[in-house]
């Protein structure tokens, strides 16, 4: 059971986490469910949701479903406010990269891109912020990156389609401020995932250095405990904003 | 770029893809030149030829394959 006397409390609210199969979505669900909440978490990796399940024990619900398939979205939020009740809230986890230089750059790489990192988010809000899915005063998470606001060599399908997510989280919180609902995203620089430390590996080959904090990189965990505390009520005025958990590399 | 991968392609196929990524005049290239003997073949040319090897190929590339790879033919080889 969670942290009861502390802020972030989250007993018995139901949160929806996608990307729940790996890195942040998967600590982000441990985090949620230790702090109170049924978390049902969303992937398309059923091995690696299950994988998570265990960790996270039985206030974690795995739900293997393809985000880039609206139609399953659509059915997917229903039958989760069927069976656990209305949602409280939302983290939108999941994510791919790219790198890209500028001539092999296609619409179809970018649709790739901004299916998984931001269609799926979009249809994912219009259907659990119906007002029969979310309680009033519910709240949204989603992982954005300070590639939404830096300019890096070959990595730009990743980069606007992090843009386009907080451009698109400053537009609901306005849209959604009348039910109190409130929308935010996290702004990571480089988190020490499993996908991340990959990543590394295409950077030493070309060599770039995308992310040089003065606090070094973040761990899963620290993104997980900014988006508990930005899903719970210790705060109800914070919204359309993009938080900043990057080590100092914007400083 | 468009899929190909069910078609093999020629050696001079292969060749004349590595000369438009790398934006060189058709017939710079041969199979013995030095990778490190061509300006074009940087940092980001590295990450074309990984997209270049997924898009035609079928192939994941990986930066270790890559730093194996010492002359245009040893490109052209791994791309079969």
């Amino acid at each position: 059971m969670g942290n009861m006397s502390g802020i972030v409390y989250l007993a018995n609210k139901i949160i929806i986490v996608t990307g729940a199969g790996s890195g942040i979505g998967r600590e982000t669900s441990r985090v949620l469910a230790d702090q109170g909440a049924d978390v049902i978490m969303l992937d398309v990796n059923a091995e690696g949701l299950a994988e998570t399940a265990a960790m996270g024990g039985e206030k974690c619900h795995p739900m293997t479903i393809d985000l880039t398939d609206s139609a399953s979205v659509t059915e997917t939020v229903k039958q989760i406010v069927e069976k656990y009740g209305k949602l409280d809230g939302l983290v939108h986890c999941a994510g791919i990269s790219s790198r890209k230089p500028l001539n092999v750059l296609s619409k179809e790489g970018f649709s790739k891109v901004m299916d998984v990192n931001f269609y799926s988010f979009v249809e994912l809000v219009k259907n659990c912020a119906k007002k029969k899915h979310i309680n009033d005063g519910g709240s949204i998470v989603v992982m954005s990156s300070i590639s939404s606001i830096r300019g890096y060599k070959a990595k730009t399908e990743y980069c606007v389609s992090k843009a386009a997510v907080d451009a698109f989280v400053r537009c609901m919180a306005l849209e959604l401020a009348d039910r109190k609902i409130r929308i935010n995203s996290v702004m990571a620089a480089e988190v020490l995932t499993p996908l991340a430390l990959k990543a590394r590996e295409t950077n030493a080959l070309v060599g770039a250095s995308d992310f040089e904090a003065p606090l070094g990189p973040s761990e899963p965990y620290e993104v997980a405990n900014t988006i508990a505390f930005l899903l719970s009520d210790a705060t109800k005025t914070i919204t359309g904003t993009s938080l900043l958990i990057d080590g100092g590399a914007c400083i | 770029m468009t899929k190909n991968i069910t078609k093999k392609m020629t050696e001079k196929e292969k060749i004349a893809l590595l000369e438009d990524m790398l934006e060189l005049e058709e017939g710079v290239l041969t199979p013995e030149m030095e990778l490190s003997a061509i300006d074009e073949y940087d940092s980001m040319a590295k990450l074309s030829l990984i997209v270049l090897f997924d898009d035609e190929c079928g192939k994941k590339l990986t930066g270790e394959e890559i730093r194996t790879f010492k002359t245009v033919g040893d490109i052209i080889a791994a791309m079969d």
